[in-house]
């Protein structure tokens, strides 16, 4: 069925499941993209393809958005450009490097987009940009990660074109990763003759090395590389489970164990690694025989979760993010676990320990050594 | 009082630990009667009529979503019982659960029933493990009484991660990945856990489902507002002398609640909807509590005068970045900037040039954010310039003064 809509002011039709981004340049109207690359599937991170429809209380993403029957799209509006403008200064405040001065090592598509946007530099500041030591460890990609963005292009393309599955997103939030194995330089036989994901990175966070001499012939030939497996298969929906499992039987999950699922499950070390490093009950270093978590939500800090803190800290002798040396106790601070009737409260192993004062703590923690 | 109960009908009265306390009263003869007397449809008709909104913060029309559900293909489908209950002050679903798991089974069923599931799932959040083996031998204790036309009951564990409360997020840590939120559309409803259609309801949401249907829908939408029909759980918290869960007609006063119920004294504001929720300063406590005016997923906070609004407002921001899945641009970075910002204003060396910028990532957020973490990150932000602008105008004035001295000391 023809599908009709309007984008600034052209109407034009389409078909059931086109994008706005395909249906606006069928007719021309150029909508600058980042994390969007036609040939892989949307991931919709960026947020500089965003487009306003009407009725739509919300910016839309024009990469990964269907056209609807009716719909009226406006690609050029003040408010729109200044979103682009905003997730590009976004991206341009916490990255490291001289990326958009810098063109040498290869063209940078930050530095064409905001050339495009017409951007000055970035207004924000962030307490520590990203930075990372350059790798160089592999022969095939020289990776600078100080310079990614995490627009997900190199994880797509490595997993939908290489069908590798080398990279995958670890830990969460402004932490956010790109890595490989568990979070291990990258240096894989299996990227030899390959080089996709330097083809797909938008800066130049993924370079080739000085010493790569190979011919377009020769990297386009994947057909001797080894193929790492899919991320479909049986049983993938357990992972999170056999994490948790190895979790409380070993108390952290350990890179041979990662290694271990990662075979058993079909899918690759860095996306099992990627899962064990977003959820905050997993734990990739031992943890102490029991683990205390002292809610620091607002709810509890109301009720001085701080002096909570300082007591437990004095209690067993170590601070938050450590662990005793006799393997007893580690001492993690956690956000809101729904006690706040209690507050304030903690959590040991999972028993909810709430209306804590200083002097309860050690006698609370005496029934777990 | 305009307390009244309707979720919390059977807690404190039936045993969590025995289904014959709760068969021995009406237990299970919502879900007998549907089976008996109603098509999936009727039942979708039939609360829809009732006017129930979600109650995990969102508010979207229950018998809308189921019917989106329902409709969306003859294939497998599935329900899913959100219990992963991290919104900031939150505990009400935590109290459902552990005084009356057998309601919010036979609310599963019936959902179940109306879209066409025979698979559901409850995701329970790690912080509440220690109800774990509770719902699950309520699960096991009902599949063993030999009800006809139950679905199968998988009761599934978070591993810590407050996104996985946001319902694509939580699909993705189901199918056993990074709690990720998803863009949408596709819907749920359409192409939801494991790419089948699926509906996500709050505890809370489910366990009016046997009530509407026991007492019909024209008993459940004379309670409450034009918009919000029904009663609504609330968890107070913060500077209240009685903290605790509290079920109100929906409609009823801010005031009413934190003042006349909990007891708070001397307020300077409450926080309605948790961290993503709103900020209402005491001047506004006669504001009732329904999605017309401000309501969220029910955590009720309260400040008193002594308390700092921007550093309640740095925790907030604070609460998002550790929070944010990292996914799109707008939250994974925008609140890592609101943090530094606001946690130098909290510290005096704030800048007048802070309020725009505060005021423009906002704006960013809560437009171009790919889910509902960071769409409503920036509320505590807006809310607080708005009410207490006076407070942040103080703190950078104070600020320029320290800069002076710090400047003359070198």
């Amino acid at each position: 069925m023809a599908i009709k809509v309007v984008i600034d002011d052209k109407e034009i039709t389409g078909y059931a499941g086109m994008t706005i981004l395909e249906a606006a340049e069928k007719v021309g109207i150029h909508i600058p993209t980042l994390c969007h690359k036609p040939d892989l599937s949307p991931t919709g991170v960026c947020r500089i393809c965003v487009v306003e429809v009407e009725g739509s209380p919300r910016a839309v993403g024009a990469c990964h958005t269907p056209i609807v029957d009716g719909m009226v799209i406006t690609t050029r509006s003040p408010k729109v450009l200044a979103l682009r403008k905003a997730a590009l200064e976004l991206m341009l405040t916490a990255h490291t490097g001289p990326c958009v001065t810098d063109s040498e090592i290869k063209q940078c598509e930050l530095n064409s987009l905001a050339s495009e946007l017409e951007m000055g530099p970035p207004r924000y500041t962030v307490r520590e940009p990203r930075f990372y030591p350059v790798e160089e460890a592999n022969p095939y990609v020289r990776r600078d990660l100080s310079k990614c963005i995490l627009c997900h292009r190199c994880v797509k393309a490595c997993e939908e074109i290489a069908k590798k599955n080398v990279y995958s997103i670890g830990y969460r939030g402004f932490d956010s990763k790109i890595i490989v194995d568990c979070d291990e330089p990258l240096n894989r036989e299996v990227c030899r003759d390959c080089g996709i994901c330097i083809d797909y990175c938008p800066t130049s966070a993924l370079t080739r090395p000085i010493s790569w001499a190979e011919t377009d012939e020769e990297k386009n030939d994947l057909a001797g590389a080894e193929e790492q497996p899919g991320s479909e298969g049986n049983n993938r929906e357990r992972l999170l489970e056999m994490l948790k499992a190895e979790q409380s039987k070993s108390r952290f999950v350990s890179p041979e164990v990662i290694g271990d699922i990662a075979q058993s499950l079909n899918v690759g070390v860095s996306e099992v690694y990627g899962v064990a490093t977003f959820y905050s009950f997993l734990s990739t270093k031992p943890l102490g025989r029991n683990v205390i978590r002292v809610c620091k939500s607002l709810p509890c800090y109301l009720k001085n979760a701080q002096m909570i803190i300082e007591s437990v800290h004095r209690a067993i002798g170590i601070g938050p993010g450590e662990t005793t040396p006799d393997g007893e106790f580690s001492f993690e601070l956690t956000n809101c676990i729904g006690a706040c009737d209690k507050a304030p409260a903690m959590l040991v192993n999972h028993d909810v320990h709430g209306n804590l004062t200083p002097d309860r703590i050690s006698e609370a923690l005496k029934s777990y050594s | 009082m305009p307390e009244k109960n309707v979720v919390l009908k059977h807690c404190g009265i039936v045993d969590p630990h025995n289904l014959t306390t709760y068969l021995a009263r009406d237990g299970f003869e919502a879900f007998e009667k549907v089976k008996a007397t109603m098509t999936g449809q009727e039942v979708i008709e039939e609360i829809k009529a009732s006017g129930l909104r979600g109650r995990g913060g969102a508010g979207f029309p229950c018998g809308l979503k189921w019917e989106l559900a329902r409709k969306s293909g003859n294939g497998q489908k599935h329900v899913i019982c959100n219990a992963d209950e991290g919104e900031v002050g939150t505990f009400k679903d935590r109290y459902i659960l552990e005084n009356d798991p057998f309601t919010l089974i036979e609310g599963i069923a019936i959902a179940s029933y109306a879209v066409g599931a025979q698979q559901a799932y409850i995701y329970l959040r790690e912080e509440y493990h220690y109800l774990f083996d509770l719902l699950k031998d309520a699960v096991s204790q009902v599949a063993e009484k030999g009800i006809l036309g139950l679905p199968k009951i998988d009761v599934v564990e978070g591993a810590g991660a407050y996104i996985c409360g946001e319902e694509s997020a939580l699909m993705e840590s189901i199918e056993g990945k990074r709690g990720q939120a998803r863009y949408r559309p596709p819907f749920p409803t359409d192409r939801g856990l494991f790419g089948r259609p699926t509906i996500i309801n709050n505890v809370e949401t489910l366990m009016n489902i046997p009530q509407i249907i026991h007492n019909g829908s024209d008993w459940f939408s004379a309670i409450g507002t034009d918009g919000s029909k029904g009663t609504k759980v609330f968890s107070v918290s913060g500077d209240v002398k009685r903290p605790g869960v509290y079920e109100l007609v929906l409609g009823s006063e801010l005031r009413e609640l934190v003042e006349d119920l909990a007891m708070a004294e001397d307020i300077q504001a409450v926080q309605v909807g948790g961290a993503a929720g709103r900020l209402i300063p005491e001047s506004m406590l006669d504001t009732p509590l329904s999605y017309e005016n401000v309501l969220g997923s029910g955590a009720v906070m309260a400040l008193d005068q002594t308390r700092d609004i921007i550093d309640v407002v740095r925790q907030t921001i604070q609460f998002f970045a550790e929070e944010s899945c990292g996914k799109c641009v707008p939250c994974r970075e925008g609140t890592e900037v609101m943090v530094e910002i606001l946690g130098r204003m909290v510290k005096g060396d704030g800048v007048v040039e802070d309020i725009k910028t505060l005021e423009d990532l906002s704006e960013v957020m809560m437009l171009s954010s790919l889910c509902g973490l960071g769409q409503s990150a920036p509320v505590a932000v807006l809310d607080s310039l708005e009410h207490f602008g006076n407070e942040y105008q103080i703190r950078i004035e104070q600020s320029v003064f320290l800069r002076g001295v710090r400047a003359v000391r070198g």
